[in-house]
């Protein structure tokens, strides 16, 4: 076991260098081919050139090597993992730390990511096991046909109609009136609030477990039917075995692996940020860091996170699979 | 100019985002046509509202700020040196100096400031203080945003200070600017690229732009939420003349248009913004209650005047001619716009209703100046350049189609990322016609026409150059009072509207929604913001 993490460990080095090295390119390709982001934070006027050389000096991007197209700049990307390595993320364009900007908002996507979590584990996997266990009858049939529904809805479509009708309509006359819970209110919210930062996550939460709650439930559901027919779990049954062992500690405990695989990359991406349910809600988190960032070509912003998200993804995926072997008596990592 | 970064659709590019800069308007209970900062509130001081505003860029030093969210926080942290009236364009000394008097030849400047006046950490606002931040500005290390506002003062941007800017005694500096100047005085008026600075604001600059120390009505309370909020409360000390009514105002940050009109919708936002992308549906639901008001944005076109066929002047005013602003304005833009009657937009003084000859619609006169000018409609195709995804697609699109109907042109819309539009405008690389915005800087129309048609103008990506138009404004500069200025201005601004380097097409509106709890609420043309110190709170 020990000694597989610590394979896996090795294993990221490549990983987060490749990576870093694909955005590297990326992002010098965009500044070759796109232009001078420094002289794009002005507008039609251009200041005075020693101010823009002042500023790119600031930040970076004095290298003659920027201007000539399909130049990789390997010289920079030397420069950025010396700098990375000592733990320093660079500036943004309003010389602000990258470090701060991501430790400022990763709390409230950790916040979101586990209410979403929470939800679309528990609901998913209950839903799941209920249409498994009854195949074919009225419940698997509803499992079937609402989750169906939740994938074919794109998140910005579900998100804003929650929050035009459980936010606004109903929770707006609950947060207008004196006899209903102030907590009841705030959790229909319409957009985040810094005084209620688990309450007003909750609608956000929901809206962004609601896909993955659909891909659970039918991952458990599938998975379960197709163990239930197995062998160890007919001979469970004829050793007299009451069905909810045979369902909970024998079948339920294997069939999810599936579903932890699916929960990691889950984990994985939340972590980085719902970019389109951040923006609905207003929520102060990762993606919305990267999509200002994006959109102001805020070079050390985009690499900086995402360097770190990398590590995350990286991270959460290596647990998923040491929870193979809890889950499973069969997988043994030596 | 000043940019705008209204919901970020890329830094500048949302500045003139369907012309209607996606930005504040105003009303509230006067018809005042906004820009008369003395129109006085009626209702009582104090409360608190909240308001929606898009992530500022730096808010300390002042002189770091160059676009209209910044200014809209600064306008409340600090008082401004001076104020221009827009009616008449003369100055009003309702912030920090007691007079601004220039010598006879318009080079050198002297401002006395008012006695008595502190930052909100107790220092006194003298001459030192205007010293300091001027100098620092102008410094090119300091890499400021608005460092081109002291180009005119004698040694900027040369080190460390400038030998233009001398202290005659606590109260009294003088400026010398390194040629004669009229307008210095109006220019002063862009509050944050002349503030004073706080010695403790200099020695640590980046504490201070977390809760910036100004001289203004409001100071911050606590630190600036980065793209959440920023909350200003009453400065209990204030000696000054601006009006502060709400206790407190709660700016709030929104990643989306729609995230701030639901907020608005919840009662979290009582003054929006209304941004294009919400603006039918807010005018469907809230109707009348929308405030509509002009601001002094110019979106035009403009010619490479040195490319064939574009170098004739005909052309120019032939394509004018065939584009029907009236019908863009309404069908495109949901009305949010004014047709284009000079390059000055109406709110500066000295702007007038009637004086471009071929800003209106008329398709035959058109064809005839086409004939005239011997250019084969059918010999090139017209490329109309825009930068992308900022609202400009549309409108391109209708003006390229109708030049084509009515002068039988066919027409290629290219679009770029704003970087590379830049880049484009700065290495004068356009093959055609291209959109571009501008707003004020100061109210004057020395303001838009020498950066935008003037010889090597800041903004003038047209490669015109005419002499004679150089010199009218010129002289413009050095006239004696501001009624012969403005006639000066206009001699030039005639010359420009008749050879047509650009296309004026129209000036923006802007839109605001304001709930019930507020009053009181108007547009200040000269801030491109609304004037938010005014808000009343109805208790």
């Amino acid at each position: 076991m020990g000694r597989y993490v610590a394979r896996r460990l090795v294993q990221f080095i490549p990983v987060i260098l490749g990576t870093l090295f694909l955005l590297h390119v990326l992002s010098v390709l965009t500044i070759q081919i796109v232009g001078d982001p420094v002289r794009a934070l002005f507008g039609e006027n251009a200041p005075p050139e020693a101010i823009l050389e002042q500023l790119r000096a600031n930040y970076n991007l004095d290298d003659d090597c920027l201007e000539q197209t399909g130049n990789p700049c390997v010289r920079l990307f030397v420069d950025r993992l010396a700098q990375y390595a000592s733990g320093d993320f660079g500036i943004n364009f309003r010389g602000r730390s990258v470090a701060e900007l991501f430790v400022e908002r990763f709390p409230v996507t950790v916040r979101l990511t586990v209410i979403a979590l929470v939800f679309e584990t528990v609901v998913g996997i209950f839903l799941g096991v209920m249409a498994g266990l009854r195949k074919d009858k009225l419940v698997d049939n509803f499992v079937r046909f609402s989750t169906v529904l939740l994938i074919a809805f794109p998140v910005f479509v579900f998100g804003t109609l929650a929050q035009l009708f459980i936010g606004l309509e109903l929770g707006l006359p609950l947060r207008d009136s004196e006899r209903a819970p102030e907590w009841l209110g705030q959790m229909l919210t319409v957009t985040y609030n810094p005084e209620f930062p688990w309450l007003s996550l909750m609608l956000p939460g929901l809206v962004l477990g609601a896909f993955s709650l659909a891909a659970i439930a039918r991952l458990t559901r599938t998975s379960l039917i197709e163990n239930l027919r197995s062998d160890y779990v007919r001979t469970a049954r004829a050793k007299g075995l009451t069905s909810s062992r045979t369902v909970g500690v024998h079948t339920l405990r294997n069939s999810l692996i599936p579903v932890v695989t699916y929960i990691g990359i889950d984990i994985g991406l939340l972590l980085g940020g719902a970019l389109v349910t951040e923006g609905i809600f207003n929520i102060p988190g990762v993606g919305q860091l990267v999509f200002l960032a994006i959109q102001a070509n805020d070079t050390p912003v985009i690499l900086g996170v995402v360097t770190i998200l990398t590590v995350v993804f990286l991270v959460a995926n290596l647990l998923v699979d040491i929870l193979y072997a809890a889950l499973d008596p069969r997988i043994r990592y030596e | 100019m000043r940019i705008k970064t209204h919901f970020r659709v890329t830094a500048v590019a949302a500045a003139f985002a369907l012309g209607l800069t996606a930005c504040g308007g105003g009303g509230g209970t006067t018809d005042d046509p906004g820009g008369n900062p003395s129109g006085e509130p009626t209702g009582e001081p104090g409360g608190s509202y909240s308001a929606d505003l898009t992530e500022p860029t730096f808010l300390a030093p002042a002189s770091n700020c160059y676009e209209s969210e910044c200014s809209a926080v600064l306008k409340m942290v600090n008082d401004p040196l001076v104020s221009t009236d827009f009616e008449t364009g003369e100055l009003i000394f309702d912030g920090m100096a007691e007079s601004i008097e220039p010598n006879d030849d318009q080079t050198v400047w002297t401002v006395t400031l008012k006695e008595g006046l502190m930052f909100h950490n107790g220092e006194p606002v003298d001459s030192d203080a205007f010293l300091r931040a001027w100098n620092y500005s102008q410094n090119p290390k300091n890499a400021q945003a608005t460092a081109g506002f002291m180009a005119r003062i004698e040694g900027a941007g040369k080190g460390p200070e400038m030998s233009g800017l001398k202290a005659v005694d606590d109260q009294t500096f003088e400026v010398t600017l390194s040629g004669p100047f009229s307008q210095f005085g109006q220019q002063m008026s862009y509050a944050p690229a002349f503030a004073p600075i706080a010695q403790e604001c200099i020695d640590d600059i980046k504490a201070c732009n977390e809760s910036p120390i100004g001289t203004g009505p409001y100071q911050m309370d606590g630190k600036w939420m980065h793209d959440q909020g920023i909350t200003v409360t009453k400065w209990a000390d204030y000696q000054g003349e601006l009006p502060a009514n709400a206790d407190t105002i709660e700016f709030k940050m929104f990643t989306a248009p729609t995230a701030a009109y639901r907020d608005y919708q919840n009662g979290g936002v009582d003054v929006l913004n209304v941004a294009p992308e919400i603006y039918l549906e807010a005018k469907g639901e809230l109707a009348d209650a929308i405030l509509e008001e002009p601001t002094a944005s110019l979106t035009y076109l403009g010619f490479p005047t040195k490319e064939a066929p574009y170098d004739n002047e005909q052309l120019r005013q032939a394509i004018s001619l065939s584009i029907d602003r009236e019908l863009i304005i309404e069908k495109v833009l949901n009305g949010l716009a004014d047709a284009s009657t000079d390059i000055v937009t109406p709110p500066i003084p000295g702007s007038r209703d009637d004086a471009c000859e071929f800003c209106t619609y008329d398709p035959q006169r058109a064809k005839d100046l086409l004939e005239e000018s011997g250019v084969d409609p059918s010999s090139f195709t017209l490329e109309l350049y825009f930068n992308a995804d900022s609202g400009h697609e549309l409108w391109t699109e209708a003006a390229a189609r109708q030049i084509q109907e009515n002068l039988g042109i066919d027409y290629e819309l290219k679009s770029t990322e704003w970087a590379q539009y830049l880049e484009l405008l700065d290495g004068e690389e356009f093959t055609g016609p291209f959109r571009l915005g501008w707003s004020l800087d100061y109210p004057s129309p020395e303001n838009y026409l020498r950066p935008i048609v003037g010889t090597g103008g800041d903004s003038n990506y047209t490669g015109y150059s005419n002499p004679e138009f150089d010199d009218l404004v010129v002289q413009g500069d050095e006239a004696a009072t501001l009624e012969e200025s403005f006639e000066l201005y206009a001699q030039a601004g005639d010359i420009a509207l008749e050879e047509m380097p650009i296309i004026p097409m129209w000036s923006g509106t802007t839109a605001i929604a304001a709930s019930d709890s507020v009053g009181d609420v108007r547009y200040d043309v000269g801030d491109g913001e609304i004037a938010f110190g005014e808000i009343t709170v109805s208790q």
